[in-house]
């Protein structure tokens, strides 16, 4: 008898952690996306839908060239999504100087992914990340 | 008068025409008429077939100059290295043209200015023309052949290619290595693994 009651009350447990964690990742994408529609305005750009956002993005400078580490994450819940990004990279000037091809990636629900791109010219900047889901 | 009026008639008309034919297509550009043929991006993914395509010659080669401007014998080097393009070995199953990767990273590289290229076999024959030349025309005896340098760039490119009735999957393997060809050392290795997998149509003709 105890064990049942034990059993039903670490279920409840679980339900409501559950979905104390469901809500939590809502908010947590709802921030996101709020912050990617800020930062659109010159960093990235949408090109469709912003089925995959950026959580996270980190510039420094490594012998002298200008790297971009950016985190993408699933805007959906569940559904996997195929992507493609590319890098623009600008001068002082604000001068198109170089661009990267489109890279193709893959992110699953409620993941996280990371790259790293590098500029090859040590005049570069500043940067443009353009996104496109569209299949 | 009727046949001046005539001719002027047929010459407006003419013009017209000709000037039709002039336009048919818009300012810089000649129209095809029914052709099939735009343009497209050259940076955009493709994705025709699961062969090895202009998308991985292009990610394979940005990703290996970004990695190897990060290598210290060139990034800390007092003076910008001097560099040879070496074979790179096709161990794949397909025809891939090797030379196209690492020329793409020699240009990369070159924009740096991190890097010196020395030029490499394809081409050393007319670079030996132009000295030759230089050498009679300038009676200089001083003019130092282009064949030292201090490393060279090679590597291969293997696949695995497996297909079932429904599936086809292609993987790749692009690995280049930083070689000092004194003491045969290598100074730096990166890979580029592509994985492709394309699913075969359950109806065909």
């Amino acid at each position: 008898m105890l064990n049942i009651k034990s059993l039903a009350l670490s279920a409840i447990a679980l339900l409501m952690l559950g979905g104390c964690a469901n809500q939590n990742s809502q908010m947590q994408r709802d921030a996101v996306m709020e912050r990617n529609k800020a930062l659109s305005v010159d960093k990235v750009n949408y090109v469709d839908d912003m089925d995959v956002l950026v959580s996270d993005i980190k510039l420094f400078k490594e012998n002298g060239f200008l790297k971009l580490m950016a985190e993408f994450i699933n805007a959906d819940n569940g559904e996997k999504r195929d992507f493609v990004y590319q890098v623009e990279w600008y001068d002082q000037y604000g001068q198109l100087k170089e661009t990267t091809s489109w890279r193709p990636k893959t992110v699953i629900g409620n993941q996280k992914i990371k790259v790293v791109e590098a500029a090859t010219i040590p005049s570069i900047v500043d940067y443009k990340l353009i996104i496109s889901t569209k299949k | 008068m009727g046949s001046i009026s005539k001719i002027i008639g047929s010459a407006a008309v003419a013009a017209l025409l000709f000037s039709g034919c002039a336009t048919t297509g818009g300012a810089g550009k000649v129209d095809g008429g029914d052709s099939n043929v735009a343009y497209g991006d050259a940076k955009a993914v493709e994705t025709v077939t699961a062969d090895f395509g202009s998308t991985d010659l292009q990610a394979t080669a940005e990703m290996m100059a970004q990695s190897l401007l990060e290598v210290r014998y060139i990034a800390k080097a007092q003076q910008p290295p001097k560099v040879r393009l070496m074979e790179v070995k096709n161990q794949s199953y397909e025809h891939i043209d090797t030379r196209a990767i690492t020329e793409k990273i020699r240009s990369k590289l070159l924009k740096s200015g991190s890097v010196r290229f020395v030029a490499d076999s394809a081409n050393l024959g007319q670079v030996n023309e132009a000295r030759d030349f230089l050498e009679t025309s300038t009676k200089k005896k001083n003019v130092k052949a282009m064949t030292d340098f201090d490393y060279v760039i090679t590597g291969t490119v293997r696949s695995i290619k497996k297909a079932n009735a429904n599936v086809q999957d292609n993987y790749y393997s692009i690995m280049l290595q930083l070689v000092d060809p004194q003491s045969s050392e290598i100074l730096w290795e990166d890979e580029k693994e592509i994985r492709k997998v394309s699913k075969k149509p359950s109806l065909g003709w």
